[in-house]
């Protein structure tokens, strides 16, 4: 497993961070929750930044604390509200990687950073969102890392540039034994790039699916108040109260297709999953 | 540790105007005969202060929280800003140092060996001015230390002022009869002594605050 997270659990305040998960190795699995959910704190404590009340963390199956700095050099990190000193050119930060990490490609990352129109001598503070996102991930990306860890990548960033940025993550996925851990606003963004997602809510992880399970088999049924006394509600999640009745979400589908044609039925997405999973009521 | 450096000489350029402006003003006042020594410890103590302001710029804007995700440990962190302060702060002693001694071989006068010497002492009482600085600095941060910096400073000139009040009033003449009794030579012995072992003391202490530190 190239990161594991077994029961950790930081409070902060009345916030209180409760989870496991696991990344693959060959997978890119995405963690998607609102504002506030754990997010940043599951990343922090994925790479050591605080410290844990209890739980472990370990990445190539060793506790983190246990990594050498060769270890941590397999390791590329973008987070969305930290980079480096915005005082620095990328010319500066290209110097700095190749002195951190032996297999930084400081010409790859160069030539990467022309291709992409980013200004080599400008300060970071000077460049765009977009730009500044951009060198955060051609960084990450440029010295061979085995495990990727990437929070809110996209955050910010408009269309195009956003492609542009999911196309470089692919690349890098190419040799194929590498993972990467993302996190992102836009879950187009992961229904696109991940095997598999987390859910997380008030610090818990509350749904851990493959992507295709989750587009495929889970989907919304609408039903009148009738219609859901006579339902069989075995693979029911969620439900939440409408005005013509009710909206359930559904892990079975199919199930639910071939036993009630008559119900009007929609396949899942990211989106319709996080709120019903978050805003609808168990059971 | 190099890539740490090279960052902080990177952030440097920053402020190379502030550099030069410094140069400039021992060159100055080196020119207009101020006291050699005075000028060799001030521009000293004013460059290993870059390394206060290499830390307010890793903290600036949640800049920690990036930089320890990269392959550095956190004793690595705070052993490299005590070495860039002796960078910084040995770079500017050796231009100016060289200065001054020529400026005294020019002005055709004897005791260079004296000077350097001298030189030599303010160097390690910089080495300890950075050991008081940096934990401080680490601990409280840009902000608030240089609130709990003057405060110290002013705690050390009250306990002086407190000391010679409180030996006048007694009547006790212990300061002039101690300074009396302390010979130069041993002097100079020990305060390299003092420094380095404050350094390493210092540095043990700046490694348990950057241990602790939550980003």
């Amino acid at each position: 497993m190239l990161l594991e997270m077994e029961n950790i659990q930081k409070t902060y305040g009345d916030f209180t961070l409760n989870c496991s998960l696991k990344l693959q190795p060959g997978y890119i699995t995405g963690l998607i929750g609102t504002n506030g959910a754990g997010k940043t704190t599951l990343f922090k404590s994925a790479l050591g930044l605080i410290t844990l009340d209890q739980g472990e963390v370990k990445i190539f199956d060793r506790p983190f604390s246990q990594l050498s700095l060769k270890d941590r050099q397999d390791m590329g990190v973008v987070l969305a509200d930290s980079g480096f000193s915005g005082y620095l050119t990328i010319q500066d930060i290209a110097r700095i990687m190749k002195n951190m990490y032996q297999l930084f490609d400081q010409d790859g990352f160069i030539k990467k950073c022309r291709e992409s129109g980013l200004p080599l001598n400008k300060r970071g503070k000077e460049l765009s969102a977009g730009m500044k996102a951009k060198v955060k991930v051609l960084a990450a990306i440029s010295h061979e890392a085995k495990l990727l860890i990437l929070d809110e990548p996209t955050a910010g960033l408009d269309v195009l540039a956003r492609e542009e940025l999911l196309d470089s993550i692919r690349e890098y996925m190419e040799p194929g034994d590498r993972s990467i851990l993302i996190s992102s606003h836009i879950s187009t963004d992961l229904e696109q790039l991940c095997d598999d997602l987390y859910l997380i809510d008030h610090g818990n992880i509350i749904l851990h699916e493959e992507t295709d399970v989750l587009l495929g088999s889970y989907g919304l049924l609408k039903v009148t108040e009738e219609q859901i006394q006579k339902l069989d509600k075995r693979y029911i999640l969620r439900r939440k109260k409408e005005a013509y009745g009710y909206r359930l979400l559904t892990d079975k589908i199919g199930f639910y297709r071939e036993s009630q044609p008559d119900i009007i039925m929609e396949k899942g997405s990211v989106d319709e999953v996080i709120t019903m999973m978050i805003r609808g009521e168990r059971l | 540790m190099k890539g740490l450096l090279l960052k902080d000489l990177l952030l440097l350029k920053n402020q190379q105007r502030f550099f030069l402006l410094f140069f400039l003003m021992s060159a100055g006042m080196l020119l207009a005969d101020f006291n050699s020594v005075f000028v060799i410890n001030y521009v000293t103590m004013i460059f290993s202060l870059f390394t206060l302001s290499s830390i307010s710029y890793d903290e600036f804007d949640n800049g920690y929280t990036f930089l320890f995700t990269l392959p550095i440990t956190r004793n690595q962190y705070a052993a490299e800003k005590y070495v860039f302060g002796v960078v910084t702060g040995g770079f500017a002693w050796i231009v100016v140092t060289i200065f001054a001694v020529a400026m005294n071989f020019f002005r055709g006068r004897a005791g260079a060996g004296e000077l350097v010497g001298m030189a030599f002492l303010y160097l390690f009482i910089s080495l300890l001015f950075l050991a008081v600085v940096v934990p401080v600095q680490l601990k409280f941060g840009a902000e608030k230390g240089r609130i709990v910096l003057i405060c110290i400073i002013g705690a050390i000139f009250a306990a002086g002022f407190v000391m010679i009040k409180a030996a006048k009033t007694l009547q006790l003449d212990f300061l002039s009869t101690a300074a009396a009794s302390l010979s130069p030579g041993p002097v100079r012995a020990a305060v390299p002594l003092i420094s380095l072992a404050a350094v390493f003391g210092s540095y043990l202490i700046s490694v348990n605050i950057m241990k602790k530190k939550q980003f």
